[in-house]
């Protein structure tokens, strides 16, 4: 037996899949720090639907969560403390929003109900805009300008960096 | 996106996936844990019915050599959206995610099927398990999705920008090879102490289409969606 042999079996099924599923059916590339935000719609728990980033001339601090993520739930007073101090009053300059995914959606919104989020609240059916903005990990926090590009992506708990997110927060003023 | 003092290396990082294996972090690899290890449970129990070589060395310590590569190269691979690669393959994931659930099916076959059908034989041959493992690292590495710990929240950082994607490519790659040494050590450890159980020993036969059975459960759940459910549930309980 050769090493064509060997390899036929994963190949096969690779392209049997692939021919199934459409593959690469969609060439647009996602997310880029630096370029402008890729544009999607997002229904908020609430059913109401929105752009996402939108179109309102704010900068965005946009959050991905899973319900099952010990940093996600971690990471939500943070969240709501920076979206008092940066959205209250008449000239809030930066909007909030926490996206689920990754969750079932009754478990995402028994969390965002427990936490009582005060900003948007959306899910992400099927990923597919954690997808576009290349987010593969619960919680990654994407900061977006007013112009609507992309200026830092985090990964990770933002608990564990209490004092660099607020600052991030601010410098999007 | 950096920022933080937290600078890791190569070694560093190998130690961080290593030591997330043994940490509370292992909730988080619950995702892959329990079925590598039926995989080489699976592999080593159906070693006689394959008319193999029944050794440790041979069907779990080697499929598990190459698998990790196939694991920390796809792991690496995705964790650089700094560069369009990384981009192209995280966009594509639900794609990717169902590839990967049909070949774990399918590699569940020839776990349960030596001694039925031809083809399941070529797990006789080392260089065969070897191409099957490597292939089964990259699946496993597609439908992955880790907790962020602190180590590889600064490794996704870097792995995030296009002028430090290569860096933190290759530290994700590192990481990546602790989380197999911890799968490989723990998976030579209880296949090791599963053959000195003596009901085990006389059985191999149920062992091995149990073996299957799980890795089918993964394919199944990452074929209809349903994982996002297996997770919940198992990482629901450190949430409260």
């Amino acid at each position: 037996m050769n090493w064509t042999n060997y390899f036929s079996f994963p190949a096969a099924v690779v392209f049997l899949t692939l021919l199934l599923t459409g593959c690469l059916e969609e060439n647009t590339l996602p997310l880029k720090i630096g370029a402008k935000a890729p544009p999607s719609t997002l229904t908020l728990l609430n059913g109401e639907t929105r752009e996402v980033p939108d179109d309102l001339g704010q900068a965005q601090v946009i959050t991905f969560m899973s319900s099952w993520c010990p940093c996600s739930n971690q990471s939500i007073p943070l969240m709501k403390e920076a979206f008092e101090q940066y959205n209250s009053g008449p000239q809030s300059k930066i909007a909030f929003l926490m996206i689920g995914f990754q969750s079932p959606r009754s478990k995402f919104e028994d969390i965002a109900s427990k936490w009582q989020v005060p900003f948007p609240v959306g899910y992400d059916d099927g990923d597919k805009i954690a997808r576009a903005y290349g987010i593969t990990a619960p919680p990654t926090t994407v900061f977006i300008d007013t112009e609507g590009n992309v200026i830092r992506v985090f990964y990770g708990n933002i608990k564990d960096i209490e004092e660099e997110f607020l600052q991030w927060v601010g410098e999007l003023l | 996106m950096g920022g933080r003092a937290v600078v890791i290396g190569n070694i560093n990082a190998v130690g961080s996936g290593f030591s997330s294996f043994f940490s509370i972090w292992q909730v988080c690899i619950l995702q892959i844990s329990p079925f590598f290890l039926a995989y080489v449970v699976g592999l080593y129990f159906a070693a006689d019915s394959l008319n193999a070589e029944v050794s440790l060395g041979g069907r779990v310590v080697l499929p598990a050599f190459w698998f990790t590569p196939g694991f920390a190269v796809v792991y690496a691979l995705l964790t650089m959206t700094g560069l369009p690669i990384g981009r192209t393959l995280v966009f594509n994931l639900g794609t990717l995610g169902f590839i990967a659930g049909t070949y774990i099916l399918l590699a569940s076959l020839l776990i349960v099927l030596p001694g039925r059908v031809d083809v399941a034989g070529l797990l006789r041959r080392p260089l065969a398990l070897a191409v099957v493992s490597l292939v089964l690292g990259s699946a496993f590495a597609l439908i992955y999705s880790p907790c962020i710990t602190p180590a590889l929240s600064e490794i996704m950082g870097m792995a995030g920008r296009p002028e430090t994607a290569v860096r933190g490519g290759t530290l994700a790659f590192f990481y990546a090879f602790g989380i197999c040494l911890g799968l490989t050590v723990t998976g030579t450890t209880l296949v090791f102490l599963l053959a000195r159980v003596g009901v085990v020993e006389r059985h191999p036969g149920i062992i091995k289409i149990a073996s299957s059975l799980v890795l089918a459960i993964l394919a199944a759940l990452n074929l209809s969606g349903t994982m996002i459910y297996y997770k919940a549930f198992f990482l629901g309980f450190l949430v409260g």
